[in-house]
């Protein structure tokens, strides 16, 4: 169900300027026939969601695609043209350097990149924030810090907490966990996902596959004797699509976060 | 019991490496080789060595093909750090000699700072197989100061505190919460990460904790999973729930 403003929403006019297999009208069908409310303060909002969500499972088709490569945080590799290689394994952007040009560096020259599942994870929204945010991406998000969700920008928060959620949606970051994890590759001790459609996801290092196959992958690097099985968790992570949106709309200045940096 | 002497001096190479750091440690070390190569492996030999030196000699002993004149030990432990370098599975037998090695890895890792992410890793995976295979509690003190050094360095610390909390024992929180009483505004920032709670002093939270710890429940939440993980939760039934008013 789909409420806007407190009334129940009629999805027909909406539904009819998407084409019936693209992502929007996927995720408003299926929003639409949950049994779990989904409020937006406007159609602005709810649009922006489903424009969000759909650049969301490009950003990860695209990074997919990349050659970007997989490393532990102790061996990750960037393009030191446009970043700086922490000493804790991530990236921070180089002074002077355009957020744009360098988020657009790892799609475009992915092969020069090597870093693990949760810090693509938070490439691919910027990758998809780049594609709506377009020449206003810089000065939406001047500073950037690839670094799983630990260290990262106040508008993008929302993909460090996951929650239980009725609906897995397109779009969501969502976790295959793996309990027994053989103890000398914790790098499996789970993996994080873009949610691309019903079951298929991509998660970095193993690529665009479904749950079954993850599972497999996780199960074959558990301990000896190991009991319990990989699963998918029934908790996702979201970015604050209203707030986001808000930025994209205008309503609410993003000053508020151009200092982030400082307090990195 | 060969691992015991450094905690009370320094073998030559240690202090080199303490005084002058790594090139001139590695330096040092070669030079002793070209001179007299059973001399140099009997440095290296020495039962005070660090693991942290060792490492850091690692390149010259595959330069100079010194392998052969390593002890046993240092053979094992040479060969599972070149194994967690690749990222494969040692496949260490578990027994008291690969135990005892291992804690050696841990314990001495303290003793110098900022060697670098691949040595750290070699060491986070140690603590992980001492907390997954042994259980080996006596290392919680340890591994928690070296959560907190690395954490000041500015050094990663998202595996070690993932392998540090599957000693799952809410013990592991104890020895966390002697950090909020730290001098160090960043250990205290820390500690509050780790905990999941608003607890001002150590004292304040084990009180806290000590009410009922049978409710806590073990998560397995990590900071691959999120950017506070719930480490411990309440047990279905109960309300006694470390992360109360948090964002869950």
């Amino acid at each position: 169900m789909i409420y806007i403003k407190g009334s129940k929403f009629d999805i027909t006019e909406l539904k009819s300027t998407y084409p019936v297999q693209s992502v929007e009208h996927k995720v408003l069908v299926k929003m639409e026939e949950s049994s779990f409310r989904y409020n937006f303060k406007s159609e602005d909002v709810l649009k922006f969601e489903l424009l969000l969500r759909k650049e969301i499972a490009a950003s990860a088709r695209a990074l997919d695609r990349s050659g970007f490569g997989f490393a532990v945080f102790s061996k990750s590799e960037c393009n030191p043209e446009y970043w700086n290689r922490e000493n804790n394994g991530g990236f921070s952007l180089k002074q002077g350097k355009s957020p744009a040009k360098a988020i657009r560096d790892i799609f475009e020259n992915g092969r020069l990149y090597r870093n693990e599942c949760a810090t693509a994870m938070v490439i691919v929204y910027y990758g998809a924030l780049l594609s709506v945010f377009k020449d206003r991406f810089d000065e939406t998000f001047p500073y950037i810090y690839l670094m799983d969700w630990h260290i990262i920008d106040p508008l993008l928060q929302g993909i460090g907490y996951p929650r239980k959620a009725h609906d897995m949606l397109i779009g969501d970051r969502a976790y295959f966990k793996n309990p027994d994890v053989h103890p000398e590759t914790m790098w499996l001790q789970g993996e994080n996902v873009i949610v691309l459609a019903e079951d298929l996801y991509y998660g970095h290092g193993i690529g665009i596959s479904n749950a079954e196959t993850f599972i497999e992958i996780l199960n074959r690097n558990r301990k000896e004797g190991a009991a319990k099985s990989a699963y998918l968790m029934d908790e996702v992570a979201r970015p604050d699509f209203e707030l986001l949106s808000d930025v994209y709309h205008e309503r609410i200045a993003v000053a508020q976060t151009i200092y982030w940096r400082n307090i990195v | 019991m060969v691992y015991c002497m450094y905690f009370f001096s320094f073998c030559k190479l240690d202090e080199i490496l303490k005084k002058e750091g790594k090139a001139t440690c590695q330096r040092y070390f070669k030079s002793k080789l070209e001179e007299n190569r059973n001399l140099a492996a009997r440095l290296v030999n020495d039962t005070r060595i660090t693991f942290p030196c060792f490492f850091v000699l690692m390149p010259v002993l595959e330069e100079k093909n010194i392998y052969s004149l390593l002890r046993d030990d240092l053979k094992k432990a040479y060969d599972f750090s070149q194994s967690v370098s690749v990222n494969k599975p040692s496949n260490l037998k578990k027994d008291m000699k690969n135990k005892i090695m291992l804690k050696w890895i841990v314990e001495s890792s303290l003793l110098h700072n900022n060697l670098g992410g691949n040595f750290n890793e070699v060491v986070d995976v140690a603590v992980s197989i001492l907390a997954n295979e042994y259980r080996e509690l006596s290392l919680l003190g340890t591994i928690s100061e070296l959560i907190f050094l690395r954490y000041r360095n500015d050094e990663n610390i998202h595996d070690l505190v993932w392998a540090y909390f599957r000693f799952n024992t809410p013990i592991t929180l104890k020895y966390i919460a002697r950090f909020l009483d730290s001098k160090n505004p960043k250990d205290r920032k820390l500690a509050k990460k780790l905990l999941g709670c608003e607890a001002k002093s150590c004292k304040d939270f084990l009180k806290y904790m000590t009410e009922d710890e049978s409710k806590m429940i073990y998560t397995d939440e990590s900071f691959q999973y999120a950017s506070n993980p719930r480490v411990y939760a309440a047990k279905e039934g109960t309300d006694h729930d470390l992360h109360k008013g948090k964002q869950v």
